[in-house]
């Protein structure tokens, strides 16, 4: 298992050391060094053989960038030549690194080639730094970025500890002058260690908690209890399991964004509050946002987008939620989730937008929980035969009741914490934090409270991180299958 | 909201808080990682959870290329993270906050098979049951892993009670070692076998019970008892602390898998009257009480209302002697106190007043007898706090544990009854033992 932010010795060996070496360092070009050289470390860290890998694959395409911008203003179709060549080694790799044994399990499944499907290891990472390099290649070849000259500089941005992992997909064009020069303010460290540790709090406290009920009522994922649980505990397990998702995922990026800020580098958002959205097309500007760019500015808008016949569109969106699907995980139950939301988002932009924009809000936030909360079940079992099973035992057609002993203790003593875990999926508690804020500015008593819990708030974080983290096994990362 | 632009004293102001913030954070974080780096006062075992903590992994090519080295030190870094226990007791009690219900279900519960209404059929082989070696050359199967698993929790405040799963397969293989036990000692001794309910079963109101997922102990051990021989002498715990329990008496622990040495005595009364003796009285044993014990169920659970109100453990020393001889897992035998004064003793600890604990082999002598008679008690450690009571009614107590005996001796239990001259054997297992794969085995192979 690789070292994750949450683990304790990244918490309490990696960080400090890194941070303090970084602050110790006088020039850009050794506070550089210090970032690239956790980053390999931290890299190689769960992982060494796979690190070779990563140096490959960003050797590979540091190079043929360089070919790229090379040919760019007199040999057009050479560089073109040559960032198709980029895609194709990348592609390769992500496609026989993730997806070969997918494919072969097809194959396997139609035509009885081949006899076994061999078990490829995932190497850390690889869909969110594959992703980085293609999006870094495409932009020197659209003449939006020039190429990196220093190997050195371009694997820092790629192997960056901070999104290298769990994202967010951080794009080159966005970091390129920030990695050449940056300067990390008192203003900047300060809301960066209050990011991180809400995030590192979202993650040990509340994720893991909702992994672990979600765990409890739905059975793990290689082993689902759907069969033979009661209705309750599958509603209450599946809100849970949508919680984790949400509050795992949001806390790395929370993490990641939190760590780069506080050496002066600024990524761009991931998650804005998907929760409180009214439409699925909302939802999907609201949630994983670096990948829905991705997939919008590299996919999307170069088939056409939607400047097209509307035949085109829709095959082009279907494209997109195909590969979206795709990308979080080689299994079909997955892509079906892509498609899923494709089949709203088709509907939505078709006829639903226009219709329930008359709806009050609550309907359209309703509509909006519904349909993802009922995606999620999609996500979750790889299995169609347990999706079965999970839409019957939901609606009590499974012959287990609607509830039991254990489940109903099991909700009882969590009902709090369910509540505050919602509470956390909404904006409230950024809201009341700016609204405290905007107090402070004008009244005493309000800097007061505002400075007690700025100051006070990240080390009860951290504090009640390491409690719950200290001989707690149970640390999962959904997103780490990408 | 109007958005002022802020007074130069408020912007001051928050740049004072701002800065002073990342000093306070930077001073914890790097405090506590400081701590977190000081490896002398790492621990190397907990006692909260009563096993060793993970050690620093050995540096090797394989370990280090297939990434298991970082793995382990991950592992050993927050294993033994210093003030292990402190963090989660805070852990605990954070964890407390979650929800209002009392009660809750702690672990996984495991589902339990169908008791049979009728005795185990007698076929040649048994799914599952490992047939045991009938060669007496071979040394019997040392058990691996801890040696007493605790299974889901139901815990109600400062009480909890352990689910018990029927395990058919388990069952049936502890009823075919009982059994032949009584074949290989038959005309040398009596076999006698003890089946002891838990407090889920005595203590958890019917009608809960059976809202929860635990199997029917009172079923279950009807069944085991019923698939035995008619020479062996099925003792009838259930009803002794069934009795006692209507009565109001303490023989369960709340914080603990165990009974207590009331429970164990009532069991003894029960012991004799299937003996067709009468059984000492509790009036002739020296009472003693060693307040505050937390055992297993507060290790796993950490819960606070059970750190509020722990246990006791009353202990109940022999008239005739306190002293018996004790060999340890190392072979080593030494003079040791029936009961042990265990009030300095850490409260996870406390049970181990009886008999010093588990131990392979121990034995009494009582110097008030000289008739030659001999018992083996072969037990978990349910049967600590049953031994004393067994003092007065023999010359010699022979105290097996068969989770170790091996370890310090080869024989198997017909060469032990020979051996000794025992004429009473004793099988003493709480329930959860007979759905235990690992304790199966080792009667098993003690029985050889």
């Amino acid at each position: 298992m690789q070292v994750v932010f949450s683990e304790l010795t990244f918490l309490y060996v990696f960080l400090p050391l890194q941070l303090a070496l970084y602050f110790f360092a006088k020039d850009i070009r050794t506070k550089n060094t210090v970032l690239l050289i956790f980053s390999l470390v931290f890299y190689a860290w769960g992982e060494p053989v796979y690190l070779l890998l990563l140096l490959s694959m960003v050797g590979i395409n540091w190079w043929i960038a360089l070919q790229v911008e090379r040919c760019r203003q007199r040999r057009p179709q050479a560089a073109k030549a040559w960032m198709i060549a980029a895609c194709a080694v990348d592609l390769a790799a992500i496609g026989v690194f993730k997806y070969a044994g997918f494919l072969l399990g097809n194959t396997q499944m139609l035509f009885g080639f081949p006899a076994i499907v061999p078990n490829i290891l995932l190497p850390i990472g690889i869909s969110f730094y594959t992703f980085q390099i293609l999006s870094y290649v495409i932009d020197v070849y659209r003449g939006d970025v020039p190429a990196q000259r220093s190997f050195r500089l371009l694997l820092l941005y790629v192997s960056l500890f901070h999104q290298c992992i769990a994202g967010p997909i951080v794009r080159y064009k966005d970091v390129c002058e920030e990695l050449l020069s940056r300067r990390s303010t008192v203003r900047d460290v300060s809301e960066g260690l209050t990011r991180f540790t809400i995030g590192l709090a979202k993650k040990a406290v509340l994720a893991n908690q909702c992994g672990f009920l979600a765990d409890q009522w739905l059975g793990t994922t290689s082993e689902p209890l759907v069969a033979s649980a009661p209705a309750l505990a599958l509603w209450l397990g599946l809100l849970a399991y949508a919680m984790q998702i949400y509050l795992d995922f949001s806390a790395y990026s929370d993490m990641a964004i939190g760590m780069g800020r506080m050496v002066g580098l600024h990524y761009k958002e991931n998650f804005d509050y998907p929760y409180v959205s009214q439409s699925v097309t909302e939802f999907w500007r609201r949630w994983h946002m670096s990948l829905g760019s991705f997939f919008r500015d590299y996919v999307y808008i170069p088939l056409g987008g939607n400047r097209c016949s509307k035949a085109r569109h829709l095959f082009n969106m279907f494209v997109v939620w195909f590969l979206t699907g795709l990308w979080h995980g080689a299994s079909w139950n997955y892509v079906l989730w892509g498609l899923y939301f494709f089949v709203f988002l088709a509907i939505e932009k078709n006829v639903l937008l226009e219709k329930s924009a008359r709806w009050p809000r609550v309907l359209r936030h309703v509509y909006l929980l519904t349909a993802v909360y009922f995606g999620w079940i999609l996500f979750r079992f790889e299995k169609m035969a347990d999706v079965g099973a999970m839409l019957l035992g939901m609606f009590g057609l499974n012959g287990n009741g609607f509830a039991n002993f254990e489940t109903n203790t099991l909700f009882t003593g969590n009902i709090v914490f369910l509540a505050v875990a919602i509470f956390a999926c909404t904006p409230c508690m950024k809201l009341c934090g700016n609204v405290l804020r905007h107090l402070a500015v004008n009244n005493k008593v309000a800097m007061v409270v505002h400075g007690a819990v700025q100051i006070a708030v990240p080390i009860l974080l951290v504090v009640l991180s390491t409690a719950l983290l200290v001989g707690n096994s149970y640390n999962p990362f959904i997103y780490f299958q990408f | 909201m109007a958005s002022r632009k802020p007074s130069s004293l408020a912007t001051r102001n928050l740049a004072k808080i701002r800065a002073l913030q990342v000093c306070a954070f930077f001073l914890a974080f790097y405090i506590l990682s400081a701590i977190s780096l000081m490896i002398p006062i790492r621990p190397k075992h907990s006692d909260m959870e009563h096993r060793d903590l993970a050690r620093f992994p050995k540096l090797t090519w394989t370990a280090l290329s297939s990434g298991s080295f970082f793995d382990d030190i991950n592992l050993w870094f927050s294993d033994t993270f210093p003030f292990r226990d402190g963090w989660m007791t805070m852990s605990a009690d954070v964890k407390g906050l979650y929800g209002f219900s009392d009660t809750n279900v702690h672990g996984d519960v495991q589902e339990g098979d169908e008791i049979p209404d009728g005795p185990m059929v007698t076929t040649t082989t048994v799914s599952g049951a490992t047939p045991s070696q009938t060669t007496t050359t071979t040394a019997p199967t040392k058990p691996q892993g801890p040696s007493e698993t605790i299974g889901a929790l139901l815990v109600t405040g400062d009480s909890a009670y352990e689910y018990y799963n029927f395990k058919q397969s388990l069952a049936d293989q502890y009823i075919l070692t009982v059994n032949r036990a009584a074949e290989q000692v038959k005309g040398m001794a009596t076999v006698y076998d003890v089946l002891i309910p838990t407090s889920m079963e005595i203590c958890v109101d019917p009608s809960v019970r059976a809202g929860i997922n635990t199997s029917d102990q009172k079923k279950a051990i009807q069944y085991m008892y019923n698939s035995m021989r008619a020479d062996i002498k099925k003792v009838d715990a259930y009803a002794a602390l069934e009795k006692a329990q209507k009565n109001g008496e303490y023989i369960y622990f709340r914080t603990d898998h165990h009974w207590t040495a009331m429970g164990a005595y009532r069991t003894y009364e029960a012991y004799c009257a299937m003996r067709g003796v009468t059984p000492t009285s509790l009036s002739a044993f020296e009472k003693q009480v060693y307040t505050d014990y937390l055992g297993s169920f507060y290790r796993d659970t950490q819960a606070a209302a059970m750190r509020n109100n722990p246990d006791e453990v009353e202990a109940f020393v022999p008239p005739s002697t306190n002293d018996m001889k004790m060999t340890d897992a190392k072979g080593q035998t030494m003079d040791y106190k029936i009961i042990t004064d265990v009030t300095t003793w850490s409260e996870l600890y406390k049970y181990n007043t009886f008999i010093g604990g588990d131990n392979p082999i121990s034995v009494i002598e009582n110097p008030n007898k000289t008739d030659g008679s001999a018992c083996i008690l072969i037990k978990e450690s349910f049967g600590n706090a049953f031994a004393p009571f067994l003092v007065e009614d023999y010359q010699t107590v022979y105290i097996v544990d068969y989770r170790y005996f091996n370890k310090v001796d080869n024989r198997h239990l017909a060469q032990l009854v020979q051996d000794t001259g025992a004429k009473d054997v004793i099988f003493m297992n709480n329930i959860s033992a007979t759905r235990t794969d690992m304790l199966v085995s080792a009667i098993d192979s003690f029985v050889g």
